[in-house]
C-alpha cells in the first residue's frame, strides 16, 4: 500500500510531471514523422537522462516512447505512412477513410482508441503487479509457439477475399523471413556474403517499403491530394464524432486491448504482430467484413487499442524480470542501468513504487496525447488536401531519414527501396501485404520456438493447458463455416 | 607562345609538386601521436544498440579519452551480425587510428575459431589497446531443478540446458564443461538473448545454464537462480561465495585443459581494439592512454556507482595473451575443439 502512495507521490511530483509532458510532446513529434519510431526517440534521449531521478527520467522515456503509437496513427490516417510500425494495421483502413473525406472521424476513432486502449494496458499492469513475476514464468515456449501458430492463422482472415493470393503473400512474407542468422543453427543463410545481410531483413525498412513508399508513388501521381475530392472533414466536430465511434464500440476497444496485452507480455513475440491479431480478430466478428480494407471504421479502432495496450503488456516482462517486452523495451532497460536501477526480478520487491509511478504514467500519457492530438487535429488533418506534387516528395525524405536513423545503417535505406519496388508490385497486383507482412514476423517465431518446445518438452508439449486450448480456438475457427454450412442444409 | 607556356606549366606544376612532398614527408615525420590526435574527432564503434553494456562501458569512458587525447570522443552504435559487423568495419576501414572499437575480445576469438561467416580479420592482426572489464562464466541450476549438485549433473540421464546459438559464449561453455566432466548435456539453443535463456532456468524449462558472474549475480541475489560454480580456476568478487568447479570436483589434467583453454578466451572479454593497419607509434599511444584512464581512481569509482566494474589488462600483454590462446587450439585441436563446442552437444 505504501508503495503504491509513494508511486503516485513520485508521479505527481511537478518534475517528474513536467519531464512527462515533454516526453509526450516529444513522442507526439516522432510519432507524426513517418520513418521516426519510439525506438529511435528512447534511444535519441538516453543520453539526456543520465544523473536524473531514476522515477523522472524512466517516465519521461516511457512516455515518449508509449505515445508515439498515438502519433503514429496520424500519418498513417492522413497520408497513409504508418509512423511507427505498429501503425501499420491503421492504415489499410484509416487511409481509405481520408482518401473519402473522412480524415477527421477516421482521428477521432483512432485517438480515442488509443488512449482507452492505453489505460486499459496500464489497469491490467497495475492489477497484475502483484503477480507479476509468476505470470512472466507461466509463459514457456509451447504458450509462445502455439500464439505465433494462431497468428499465423489470421492470414487467412486478412486474405479472406482471395484465398490464394493471401496465402501466396503470406508465404512470401515467411520466405522473406528465413533471410539472416537462423535462430538455431547460427548459420547465415541466403547473405549473399554481403555482411549487411547477415541479419537479414529489418521491419521497419520492410513495413515501411511495403505500405508507405506505394502510397507515396500514389500520390506523387495524382493531382490532387490525399482527399481525392479535395473536400476533408476536419473539424473538430468530425474528430469528436469519430471518437463517438469508438466509445459505441466499447466492447471491440476492449477485446482488442485484451489482444494487446496479451500479446505484448510474451517477450518472445515482440508487439509487432499484436495489432494486426487484433485487425484480424475485428474482422472476422464484424457484421460488414467485407468493408475492411476499404475504410471500415472499426479496422481503425481495433489496431490503434491495440498497439498502446500492447506497451502495458511489454512492460510486464521488464518489470518482472528485466527482459525486454519490445525492442524498445529493451532499450529502457539500458535507461535502468543509467540511472542506476538494476532491471532484474529484485527491481519490484526493491522499486514497486517507481513501477507503479510507471503505470500510472502510462495511463495519463496516453490520455493527454490523445486530448492533445484531437485538439491539433484539425490543423494536422488540413495535409490531406495540399497536393500530391509537394507533400509526396517531403513524406519521402522523412521516411529515409527516419529509416537511417534507427542503427546509422545505410543499407536500410536500400531495403526501404527495395521493399518499395516489391510492395508497389505487390498492390498492382492485388496482392495481400498484410498476409506478407505478418508471415514475415511470426515465421521465425514458429521456426524457433517449435525446436525450442519440442526439445525442451517433448512432443507432448502441446497437451499443456493454454497449448491445448489454443489448438481446440484453431480448430473450431477453422472448422467452423463447414459446419454452418451443413447446419444451413440440415435446417432445409 | 603554346611552347613558352607549356614550359611554364610544367615547370610550375614540377614545383608544386615537390613543395608538396615535402610538406607531406615533413609533416608525417614531425608529427608525434599526442600532436595527431588533438583537434581530431575519434569514433568509438560499439557492436550493439545504444543501452548495453559495451555502450555502457563505451560512454563511460569516451570523455575521460577525449580529455587525455585533447579530441572529441563520438560513441557510434553499429549493430549488426552480432558485433561482426561493427568489427569488420574497423578492419576495414581507414587505418589512421580515428577509428576504436569497444569489443568483445571474447567473441572475436570465438568467432574466428569456429570459423564464423563474416569474419575477414585475423583476431592477432588486431591492435588491441586495453582491456575494460573482465568476468568468468557461472554454472547455474533452477530453483525447482532436480538437480542440486555437480556430481548429479554428472550422473543424470540427461542435462537440458537454454543457449542462444552455436559459438554464443554460452552454449560453447556449456560443451566445454560437459566434455570435460563428462555431462549428458543437450543444448537447446535458439533463444533470443541472455535473458530469455536465463528465464528458461529460472522457469524450469531446462536444467541448467550458463551465464556472465555479473549477470548471474543478478539473479541469484533474488533467488531465481542457484550459482552451483564458477568456472575458472578463481573465485569471484562478484559471487564470493560460489566455489570455482575445481573446488567441487577432481578433474584430471587431460580434462582440465579444456576449461582452462574456455577461461583464457575469456579472460579478455570487453576490449578496446584498433585497426590491424594503424602506426605503431599510435597504437602505443593510445595504449598508454587507455592505460591512464583505465587506472584512475576518479574513473574506477565512477564506474563502480553505476554498475560498471573495470577490469584493466594492459595492452601488450592483452595482445599476447589473445595471440596465443588463439595459438594453442591451431593445429590437430582445432578439429576436436569445434567439434566439442559446436556439435556434441547441440
Amino acid at each position: 500500500m505504501s508503495d503504491i502512495l509513494s508511486g503516485l507521490a513520485s508521479f505527481g511530483s511537478p518534475t517528474a510531471l513536467a519531464f512527462m509532458v515533454a516526453g509526450i510532446l516529444i513522442g507526439c513529434i516522432f510519432g507524426l514523422v513517418p520513418g521516426l519510431s519510439g525506438l529511435t526517440a528512447i534511444a535519441l534521449l538516453l543520453p539526456f537522462v543520465y544523473g536524473m531521478d531514476p522515477g523522472v527520467g524512466l517516465s519521461f522515456l516511457l512516455a515518449t516512447h508509449a505515445v508515439v503509437n498515438t502519433g503514429g496513427s496520424l500519418t498513417a490516417i492522413l497520408v497513409g505512412i504508418p509512423g511507427a510500425p505498429s501503425n501499420t494495421a491503421t492504415v489499410l483502413d484509416g487511409y481509405p477513410m481520408a482518401q473519402r473525406g473522412e480524415g477527421g472521424r477516421a482521428l477521432g476513432a483512432a485517438l480515442a482508441a488509443s488512449a482507452v486502449g492505453g489505460i486499459l494496458g496500464s489497469i491490467v499492469l497495475i492489477a497484475m503487479l502483484p503477480v507479476l513475476q509468476p505470470i512472466v514464468l507461466y509463459f514457456q515456449s509451447p504458450e509462445t509457439f502455439m500464439i505465433a501458430v494462431l497468428g499465423i492463422t489470421f492470414i487467412a482472415v486478412l486474405g479472406s477475399q482471395d484465398m490464394v493470393k493471401g496465402l501466396l503473400s503470406g508465404a512470401l512474407g515467411m520466405f522473406i523471413a528465413t533471410f539472416g542468422y537462423h535462430s538455431v543453427s547460427g548459420v547465415p543463410r541466403f547473405w549473399l556474403g554481403i555482411d549487411q545481410m547477415l541479419d537479414g531483413f529489418p521491419l521497419i525498412p520492410v513495413a515501411l517499403g511495403l505500405f508507405a513508399i506505394p502510397e507515396i508513388v500514389a500520390l506523387g501521381q495524382t493531382g490532387g491530394g490525399v482527399a481525392r475530392r479535395g473536400i476533408a472533414e476536419t473539424s473538430l466536430r468530425n474528430i469528436l464524432k469519430g471518437a463517438a465511434d469508438a466509445f459505441l464500440r466499447m466492447w471491440l476497444v476492449v477485446r482488442a486491448s485484451l489482444i494487446g496485452v496479451f500479446v505484448g507480455l510474451i517477450p518472445g513475440l515482440g508487439g509487432e504482430t499484436a495489432p494486426w491479431m487484433a485487425y484480424a480478430a475485428a474482422k472476422a466478428t464484424s457484421r460488414k467484413p467485407e468493408a475492411f480494407g476499404r475504410g471500415s471504421v472499426e479496422g481503425v479502432i481495433a489496431p490503434e487499442a491495440c498497439n498502446n495496450s500492447k506497451e502495458g503488456g511489454a512492460l510486464v516482462p521488464t518489470l518482472a524480470f528485466g527482459i525486454p517486452g519490445s525492442s524498445a523495451m529493451a532499450i529502457l532497460i539500458g535507461a535502468f542501468f543509467v540511472l542506476g536501477l538494476e532491471a532484474g526480478p529484485q527491481f519490484l520487491r526493491n522499486h514497486m513504487d517507481i513501477a507503479v509511478h510507471l503505470s500510472v504514467t502510462l495511463a495519463v500519457a496516453n490520455i493527454l496525447a490523445a486530448v492533445v492530438l484531437i485538439l491539433l487535429g484539425p490543423y494536422l488533418a488540413r495535409v490531406t488536401v495540399v497536393p500530391g506534387r509537394i507533400l509526396a516528395p517531403l513524406l519521402m525524405v522523412t521516411l529515409i531519414v527516419g529509416t537511417y536513423s534507427v542503427e546509422n545503417n545505410l543499407s536500410h535505406v536500400l531495403f526501404l527501396m527495395i521493399f518499395g519496388v516489391l510492395g508497389f508490385l505487390l498492390k498492382e497486383f492485388n496482392f495481400n501485404r498484410p498476409a506478407m507482412l505478418l508471415g514475415f514476423v511470426l515465421a521465425p517465431m514458429i521456426e524457433t520456438y517449435m525446436h525450442i518446445a519440442s526439445r525442451a518438452h517433448g512432443w507432448t508439449f502441446i497437451f499443456r493447458p493454454l497449448p491445448l486450448a489454443i489448438l481446440a480456438i484453431i480448430v473450431l475457427a477453422m472448422a467452423w463455416p463447414a459446419i454452418r454450412r451443413r447446419r444451413g442444409r440440415a435446417d432445409r | 607562345m603554346a611552347q613558352v607556356m607549356k614550359t611554364g606549366w610544367t615547370r610550375w606544376a614540377a614545383t608544386a609538386l615537390a613543395g608538396a612532398a615535402m610538406c607531406v614527408s615533413a609533416s608525417a615525420a614531425a608529427q608525434t601521436p599526442e600532436e595527431f590526435y588533438q583537434g581530431q574527432t575519434v569514433t568509438i564503434l560499439v557492436g550493439s544498440p545504444p543501452g548495453g553494456g559495451y555502450d555502457a562501458y563505451a560512454r563511460l569512458l569516451a570523455p575521460h579519452i577525449a580529455e587525455r587525447l585533447g579530441a572529441e570522443v563520438v560513441v557510434d552504435n553499429r549493430p549488426g551480425g552480432g558485433g561482426l559487423l561493427a568489427l569488420s568495419m574497423l578492419a576495414d576501414g581507414s587505418q589512421d587510428g580515428l577509428t576504436l572499437m569497444h569489443a568483445s575480445a571474447e567473441g572475436a576469438i570465438m568467432s574466428q575459431l569456429v570459423d564464423r561467416e563474416g569474419v575477414r580479420w585475423d583476431v592477432g592482426d588486431l591492435n588491441w589497446l586495453a582491456r575494460t572489464a573482465e568476468e568468468p562464466k557461472v554454472l547455474l541450476f533452477g530453483p525447482d531443478s532436480p538437480l542440486e549438485t555437480v556430481e548429479d549433473a554428472m550422473n543424470a540421464d540427461v542435462v537440458t540446458w537454454s543457449a542462444t546459438g552455436p559459438a554464443d559464449n554460452i552454449s560453447d561453455v556449456a560443451a566445454v564443461l560437459s566434455h570435460a566432466l563428462g555431462i549428458n548435456s543437450e543444448i537447446i539453443t535458439g533463444y533470443q538473448g541472455a535473458r530469455d535463456m536465463s528465464l528458461a532456468v529460472v522457469n524450469g524449462e531446462v536444467d541448467a545454464g550458463i551465464l556472465s558472474a555479473s549477470s548471474a549475480s543478478r539473479l541469484v541475489e533474488g533467488g531465481q537462480l542457484r550459482g552451483i560454480a564458477i568456472i575458472h580456476r578463481n573465485r569471484t568478487d562478484y559471487l564470493p561465495d560460489v566455489p570455482t568447479i575445481f573446488e567441487l570436483v577432481d578433474i584430471s589434467e587431460e580434462d582440465a585443459w579444456w576449461i582452462d583453454f574456455r577461461a583464457a578466451i575469456g579472460e579478455p572479454h570487453r576490449a578496446m581494439v584498433t585497426g590491424p593497419g594503424v602506426p605503431e607509434d599510435r597504437v602505443a599511444y593510445l595504449r598508454q592512454v587507455m592505460e591512464d584512464v583505465l587506472t584512475d581512481p576518479d574513473v574506477i569509482a565512477e564506474g563502480e556507482e553505476s554498475g560498471r566494474r573495470i577490469g584493466f589488462m594492459p595492452g601488450e600483454e592483452l595482445q599476447q595473451l589473445i595471440v596465443e590462446t588463439y595459438e594453442s587450439a591451431a593445429g590437430d585441436r582445432l578439429d576436436e575443439v569445434r567439434r566439442v563446442m559446436l556439435e556434441d552437444y547441440l
